[in-house]
């Protein structure tokens, strides 16, 4: 569903990715992970669009998504849920809910699909027409989830939905991470807490310094030493 | 107070109220220019001015009232439009420095060309507008253009706020406001977005431009200018990003100008407006509304 090859991303005079490769099938849950400042969040916006590229490509559904525009590429069906939430802190819950659905035209699935959203996270709903800026974390985090769903994406980029999260909070976050890839929505999740990541993910890539160092499932990572002493914190 | 210093009252308070509408459309535009770029665009006001005399330039031309006035808006939409995208957008990362320094090129470079087309000396507006005053008792002089003025604010202020509350656009207008990368990964087009910002900001300016040279029927390129710092000074004092701070705003200016020329002196006008600024700005930091807490 989603290729990348060989990606090099330059900001400013940083060279931030060196040559990154890494593929996901329809259905799977890849995981990215990798310290602060690997290169993760770059990664995400470089596939959304938002940070541009000179060498390498990036291939969805086979085709070259290269100089399309990031409104052009929710189009094609990526949805990205950016770091820190983001929520537009000064519209509504609902509203946020509708810039999620910018790009639909049909008003009549958009409605069954907001109180969908309300059904499965009353909150949100009793909240509907409070700034969004006021919710808490996790509700913010659960918003910005949502509001990313309602582009109706076939892939979801997800970055570091655990970030500043009380652990109760990220425990259901993930959970609610494998119910939509349950329901057909192909995920790229991208992670530092390792120990709830590999859970869920089908393989992981581990990203050092703009370079992928380690590849493999969940159960590869869990028995490779150097991930259990660095991201599982295990002694040996 | 007596009726003659009464009635002295209510006629500089209209004359206030219909130059602060002006002041408002000019702001109105210039503080939705500022919330959606954070940037200082000091070629508002030429805008402003461009489309006045445009509009006396179709006059002049035995135009219609109405077509000049249409001609005017396409004018100044294609030119904020095209200073946008050629000027503006190409800086759009770069520091908050260069586009503010850019704007002020751009406000030399449309304010030398209606020099160079119209002359740099002021000239007559031709009076189209049946501007009879009418009399009320008390010897209060009420202009019909300063009911326009006034009636033509009031309708886009209406409009506009039902614009940003409750349509798609305007919503999406708010959303790049606040954080333009997170509305690309929305799939809003935030180019597109500002340049509808910027058209809609140069239309309310063509329209400002039209009423105040019908008001004052004298055209002069410094207008521009100062229609930059009235706008600059009313977005301020209304509150940074709120459509109804940059109304009251203005609205105030006007009243404050109007009441400095009459009671104190017109040459400290300017002064004046900006001591009430200042004072104001010291008590509510973030203007009347409570705009952005951010630096201007
Ligand atoms: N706009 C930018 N201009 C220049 N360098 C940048 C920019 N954004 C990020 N970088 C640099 O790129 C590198 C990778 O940053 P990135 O945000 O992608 O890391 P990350 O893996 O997401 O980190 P974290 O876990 O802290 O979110 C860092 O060294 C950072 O300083
Ligand atoms: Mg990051």
């Amino acid at each position: 569903m989603l290729k990348v090859e060989n990606l090099v991303v330059e900001r400013g005079d940083a060279l931030v990715l060196n040559g990154i490769s890494l593929s996901i099938k329809e259905g799977e849950i890849v995981g990215v992970l990798g310290p602060n400042g690997a290169g993760k969040t770059t990664f995400l916006l470089t596939i959304s669009g938002l940070v541009k590229y000179k060498k390498g490509s990036i291939f969805f559904e086979d085709k070259n998504i290269k100089d399309l525009s990031p409104a052009s590429i929710v189009k094609l069906g990526i949805a990205h849920c950016p770091e820190g939430r983001n929520v537009f802190a000064d519209l509504t819950v609902k509203e946020n809910l509708e810039m999620g659905a910018y790009i639909r035209k049909s008003d009549v699935t958009l409605k069954r699909d907001m109180d969908n959203v309300f059904d499965r996270f009353p909150i949100l709903g009793k909240r509907q027409n409070q700034l969004a800026g006021t919710l808490s974390g996790g509700e913010q985090q659960m918003l910005a989830i949502s509001r990313a769903l309602l582009s109706e994406p076939k892939l979801l980029l997800l970055d570091e939905p655990s970030l500043g999260l009380a652990p109760i909070i990220i425990e259901e976050v993930f959970s609610i991470i494998k119910e939509i890839n349950n329901r057909g929505v192909t995920i790229l999740l991208i992670e530092q807490n390792a120990r709830v990541a590999l859970d869920i993910v089908n393989k992981s890539y581990v990203l050092e310094t703009g370079k992928i160092v380690i590849q493999g499932t969940s159960s590869d990572l869990k028995a490779d030493k150097k991930i259990q002493k660095v991201y599982l914190g295990i002694k040996i | 107070m007596d009726n003659t210093s009464l009635s002295h009252f209510v006629q500089v308070t209209i004359n206030g109220l219909s130059m602060g509408c002006v002041y408002a459309l000019v702001a109105v535009g210039y503080g939705m220019v500022y919330g959606i770029l954070n940037m200082i665009n000091f070629a508002h006001g030429e805008i402003y001015m461009f489309g006045a005399y445009i509009a006396y330039s179709a006059l002049v031309c035995k135009m219609g009232l109405f077509s000049s006035i249409l001609l005017s808006l396409f004018f100044c939409g294609v030119l904020g439009v095209t200073v946008e995208r050629l000027a503006y957008k190409p800086l759009r990362e770069a520091s908050r420095i260069a586009p503010a320094l850019t704007a002020m090129a751009v406000a030399l470079l449309i304010r030398s060309a209606v020099m160079i087309i119209w002359g740099s000396s002021p000239i007559m507006f031709p009076q189209v507008i049946n501007n009879k005053p009418i009399i009320l008792n008390n010897n209060i002089r009420f202009y019909p253009l300063q009911f326009s003025i006034i009636f033509v604010t009031i309708v886009i202020w209406v409009f506009s706020l039902w614009l940003f509350k409750y349509t798609k656009i305007g919503k999406a207008i708010r959303a790049v406001s606040q954080d333009r990368n997170t509305a690309w990964l929305m799939g809003i087009d935030a180019d597109k977005i500002v340049s509808i910002v910027y058209l809609y900001g140069s239309i309310l300016a063509a329209i400002a431009g039209f009423l105040i040279a019908n008001y004052y029927i004298l055209l002069f390129p410094l207008m521009g200018f100062l229609g930059t710092i009235r706008a600059w000074t009313a977005a301020v004092l209304g509150g940074i990003g709120k459509l109804s701070g940059a109304v009251i705003g203005g609205l105030l200016i006007g009243l404050v100008e109007s009441f400095a020329m009459t009671y104190i002196s017109t040459a400290y006008k300017d002064v004046i407006i900006f001591i009430v600024l200042i004072i104001i700005l010291l008590v509510m930091p973030r203007g009347l509304l409570k705009g952005r807490g951010q630096k201007v």
